[in-house]
């Protein structure tokens, strides 16, 4: 797989602000890569950096291979999709989307047949005697993607393209500019602050935060390994605790007050060291204490049975007895401090360890099988270690 | 949103019989205030249009309905030579100034460079400072350089204040103009020409003529200035109604300053409409 985009070391500053820090960045030919990241934490800059807006401080970036420093935007092999659009007022639909052929001087017949083509992949065919100002948000966006992509970019750059639009439309937009990138084969460069956006459409993220590069993995990577805090909270939802680490032998024990916590940690942590466990509130299990019945939980038969001498019992018995013998794992008590219901899941809100807030969501499967809790139960909470990660600040 | 909220039927939203008195007495205050100001301003003009059209040769006493003195006007050499010379300074100056004019806005709205800020304060001085002062300026730098005048020294001068007129025009609407479709041009391949042809220019256009209209109809307009820096025997319209004036206020002097005037308006009306657009 060869490399499309490289950014190697590049900084931007503007004055004595550095908005974009020493940039490690390989975009392989093909992917669709995003950057993801809070509002004013260098998205744009980057990408201005690439199209040839801006002009790096320092360092060196790659396009297809090529050096591009002091080559200007109107000859690099790039095109954009602006966040505003920015389609031309007074050209029509097709006349926008011809403008960049017509710079390159293609021959006018093949003009109108890329022209009508592009239109045709982005379903505007029959708005193309329009004007921009005719034309929907949406269908604007649409204008903006085919003006970019009939020019057959080596890399496409969209800055936060579904920003203006409403919730419907942007997730069908999300999965059409999915099927888009994957029919043309053009490496899609996507800028957005929707997580969910970018899980739903990226090969690969690199989360940003101030104009630093946190982590760069495919969403499964990192929503399930996330490297730092940082990344921890801003993708999804996740409940810190802090501690102090109190051993470390391939599972993590975290000392939280007087008890403990475990975990697992990709980080190098010494003893002693200021650490949190982040969990996530749809992988913490919660049970009934006490006596419970097979029915009334979610475990699996045949391990309640190894417990058992090889039989499941028929009647109540301690769950603490199963959790217990399972491998790397740990429970413990807590208190039922608020419960929402949210339609898909409810949300609990759950005091451990005297003073420590945790939320737990448990999905909603139907009546007949779900375990519901009231403010002020008492819950037992189950983790097995790998669902818990130690992170460092 | 409810379909059962009309305008004025929540009691909170409705003012009290009190206030909606003062507020009916605001508005026809205010009519009135811009009725008389109308009135104010354009009784004079009105009379001398009026007047315009007097058959008696007596500026004070009607004497019926006649197109005599209009008639008169066009057979007067002076004030055809006079119009004619208006009209070329007029034409020249418009169409210097708006070139330069133009490339001024798009320098400052669109470029960085040194003493920028002095630059931008310094364009709008012909705008602020009293025609007078100009003129006597303009005069002093034609006598210090030794330039005799003529009817360039008017068109160098119409020039010098038309420019800044136009840059301001232009200007305004370049501000109003996203820079990310130049940036979008860019993106698109077009190199700073073709962008500047292609996207900023036909977007810029209705305020590019509409400073120009301005120009033109300032340049045709100016006295103070004209009256300084013509030489002799370059008289532009203006020019020429004042001395017509000095052997006293004739229908003749009505007639073309009528003309005038409905040019003007003409012109200010069609510029204003350009920028609205
Ligand atoms: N031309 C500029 N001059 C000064 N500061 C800028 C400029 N462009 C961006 N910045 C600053 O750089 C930071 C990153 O901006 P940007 O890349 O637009 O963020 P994002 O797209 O992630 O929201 C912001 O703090 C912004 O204020
Ligand atoms: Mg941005």
């Amino acid at each position: 797989m060869s490399i499309s985009v490289k950014l190697d070391h590049v900084k931007k500053q503007f004055g004595d602000f550095t908005a974009v820090h020493d940039l490690e960045l390989e975009i392989a030919d093909g992917e669709f890569f995003s950057m993801l990241g809070p509002s004013g934490c260098g998205k744009t800059t980057t990408l201005r950096m690439i199209a040839g807006f801006e002009q790096p401080t320092s360092g060196e970036l790659y396009i297809m291979g090529q050096p591009v420093a002091g080559i200007p935007a109107y000859r690099r092999p790039v095109n954009t999709v602006f966040q505003n659009y920015a389609l031309f007022p007074h050209m029509t639909v097709a006349q926008n989307v011809a403008f960049g052929l017509e710079m390159a001087k293609v021959p006018k017949p093949e003009i109108e047949k890329r022209v009508k083509d592009a239109l045709a992949l982005v379903q505007m065919s029959p708005m193309s005697e329009r004007k921009p100002s005719q034309l929907s948000g949406g269908q604007q966006q649409r204008v903006a993607l085919a003006r970019a992509l009939v020019n057959r970019p080596k890399v496409l750059l969209l800055d936060e393209p579904l920003g203006a639009l409403d919730l419907k439309l942007r997730k069908a937009m999300q999965l059409e500019l999915k099927q888009i990138q994957s029919d043309v084969g053009i490496t899609f460069i996507y800028v957005t602050h929707d997580q969910e956006e970018a899980m739903t459409m990226s090969n690969r993220i690199a989360v940003m935060s101030n104009g630093y590069v946190q982590q760069i993995g495919s969403p499964r990577e990192i929503y399930e390994h996330p490297q730092n805090r940082f990344v921890a909270d801003f993708i999804g939802e996740t409940n810190f605790l802090e501690g102090k680490v109190e051993e470390v032998n391939g599972v993590v024990k975290l000392a939280v007050g007087n008890s403990h916590v475990i975990g697992r940690s990709d980080q190098e942590l010494s003893l002693g060291q200021k650490a949190y466990l982040a969990i996530r509130p749809e992988k913490i299990n919660m049970y009934p204490p006490g006596k419970v019945t097979v029915r009334d939980i979610e475990l699996d038969a045949e391990q309640i049975a190894d417990v058992f001498g090889g039989r499941v019992p028929s009647g109540p018995f301690d769950i603490k007895q199963v959790l217990k013998q399972e491998h790397e794992s740990m429970y413990v008590n807590g208190n039922v401090a608020e419960a929402i219901y949210i339609g898909t899941d409810t949300r609990y809100r759950v005091t451990i360890l005297g003073d420590q807030q945790l939320f737990v969501r448990t999905q909603n499967f139907g009546d007949r099988y779900d375990t519901t809790f009231e403010v002020g139960d008492e819950v037992l909470l189950h983790w097995p270690a790998e669902n818990a990660r130690i992170l460092t600040e | 949103m409810s379909a059962t909220t009309f305008p004025g039927r929540s009691a909170a939203a409705r003012p009290s019989t009190r206030s909606r008195l003062q507020a009916t007495f605001n508005k026809r205050a205010l009519l009135w205030l811009a009725i008389g100001l109308f009135l104010f301003l354009y009784i004079p003009i009105l009379i001398l249009i009026i007047y315009s059209f007097n058959d008696s040769s007596q500026i004070g006493l009607w004497a019926g309905f006649s197109l005599r003195w209009y008639g008169e006007l066009f057979r007067n050499q002076a004030v055809l030579d006079a119009l004619k010379l208006s009209l070329w300074v007029a034409l020249w100056s418009t169409l210097i100034s708006t070139f330069l004019g133009t490339l001024t806005a798009l320098a400052l709205e669109r470029h960085n460079f040194w003493g920028k800020i002095t630059y931008d304060a310094i364009l709008y001085l012909p705008v602020i400072i009293p025609d007078i002062v100009m003129a006597l300026s303009t005069l002093l730098f034609f006598v210090v350089l030794g330039v005799a005048l003529s009817k360039y020294t008017i068109l160098i001068a119409h020039v010098a204040f038309n420019i800044s007129f136009v840059a301001i025009v232009v200007r305004a609407r370049l501000a109003d103009m996203n820079s990310t479709l130049e940036e979008a041009a860019a993106d698109l391949g077009a190199n700073e020409w073709q962008s500047f042809r292609r996207v900023t220019l036909p977007l810029l256009m209705p305020g590019i003529i509409s400073g120009a209209l301005l120009a033109f109809t300032l340049s045709l307009d100016d006295f103070v200035i004209t009256f300084f820096v013509a030489g002799p025997g370059s008289t532009t319209l203006p020019v020429r109604v004042y001395s017509m004036i000095r052997f006293g206020l004739t229908p003749e002097v009505n007639a073309v300053s009528t003309l005038m005037f409905l040019g003007s308006t003409l012109l200010v009306i069609i510029s204003l409409v350009l920028q609205r657009r």
